[in-house]
């Protein structure tokens, strides 16, 4: 089945999961998107080359570093976050929680389900 | 897509990204696709059917390329400011050539001084002939060759280039280095003097006009030359642009 990108509302989620990712361990692009697809049960979905910009882009901002190693004789690029990383995750973190919690709110439409 | 990621490629440097991050990106998307493709074997398909399945899951050009082109990063000085790159650049590099030029010079007659113009050694002579064919000639056209290099390899369709030639085709045309050696003559004493422009003699007197000429020849030998050049390149590279 053809695989169907989400919307632009997804717009700042990559780059969320990949810095919580990151907090564990220095990784590369296709185990970064590979973690992300398992961590969300393939819910999250996007072009799997899509992740390289964001991590350039977070690398151009300082939030990640990155360098070339050798594994099994295969040479990839991994990235490392740093303490600007970490302190951004977190910014991005309580604004999406924030978020989830006001769109569950209205989801349940508690508030005014008593007035109709 | 191709799998060399050609028209990606394309796409990417023609948005204005630069040509080292491009090349890191394409280089993490092979990979990428590598891994895929190995994962897609093992999981049973054809190398054929494993490769196009991992393709549409790497995603599409548009798609990739749309990604870095959004995210705004990676951008070339050239793109960003080409003013910068094809008009000051080559300025500050021919300013700087010029004064290195002139310390070497200086540093060389210094001794000459006193000295008739057949006194000077032949190994100096030889030095300052070369120095004058650099300035006078390889410098205006090393300038414009960077200038069609840096053009041509991030696919710039700017007015600024065309700019950029022109000022330089100029400039180096009216500029350049001369040594000029007046031998003793009844009343006089021989020297030996270094400009910045060439002097032309009409008629056993230096002539403005004819320096001018000749810098303006010079100046429309080097443009069309390079101009030429450049068109000619950009079509086999850019070809849809004809």
């Amino acid at each position: 089945m053809p695989r169907e990108p989400n919307p632009n509302f997804m717009a700042g989620v990559p780059e969320l999961m990949i810095l919580r990712l990151l907090q564990d361990r220095e990784m590369y692009g296709y185990e970064l998107v590979q973690a992300i697809k398992t961590e969300s049960a393939d819910v999250i979905s996007f072009g799997e080359g899509v992740v390289y910009p964001v991590l350039h882009g977070l690398e151009d901002d300082g939030a990640v570093t990155s360098r070339r190693k050798l594994v099994d004789g295969r040479s990839r690029v991994y990235y490392t976050l740093t303490a600007k990383g970490e302190r951004r995750y977190r910014q991005l973190a309580d604004t999406w929680s924030s978020l989830a919690q006001a769109i569950q709110s209205v989801l349940k439409g508690s508030r005014y389900a008593t007035g109709l | 897509m191709q799998p060399g990621f050609d028209s990606l490629r394309e796409r990417l440097l023609r948005a204005g990204i630069a040509p080292r991050r491009v090349h890191r990106y394409l280089a993490e998307l092979r990979e990428h696709l590598a891994d895929l493709t190995e994962r897609e074997r093992a999981s049973g398909l054809d190398p054929r059917q494993a490769g196009e399945r991992a393709m549409s899951l790497l995603g599409g050009d548009a798609e990739l390329a749309k990604a870095m082109i959004d995210k705004g990063c990676g951008r070339s000085l050239a793109a960003r400011a080409p003013w910068a790159v094809f008009v000051m650049s080559p300025l500050f590099l021919l300013v700087a050539a010029l004064a290195l030029n002139s310390m070497l010079m200086f540093r060389l007659l210094w001794p000459m001084q006193g000295l008739t113009p057949g006194e000077m050694p032949e190994s100096y002579r030889a030095l300052i002939d070369l120095s004058g064919v650099i300035t006078n000639y390889l410098l205006g056209a090393v300038l414009s060759l960077g200038c069609i290099a840096v053009a041509l390899r991030q696919r710039l369709e700017s007015g600024w280039v065309w700019l950029g030639l022109g000022l330089i085709a100029v400039l180096t045309g009216l500029l350049g280095f001369h040594v000029h050696e007046y031998p003793a003559v009844p009343g006089h004493k021989a020297a030996v003097s270094y400009s910045l422009a060439e002097v032309i003699y009409w008629h056993e007197r230096a002539s403005l006009a004819a320096s001018l000429g000749v810098g303006a020849l010079r100046a429309v030998v080097l443009f069309s030359v390079a101009g030429i050049a450049y068109h000619m390149v950009r079509l086999r590279l850019v070809p849809d642009r004809r």
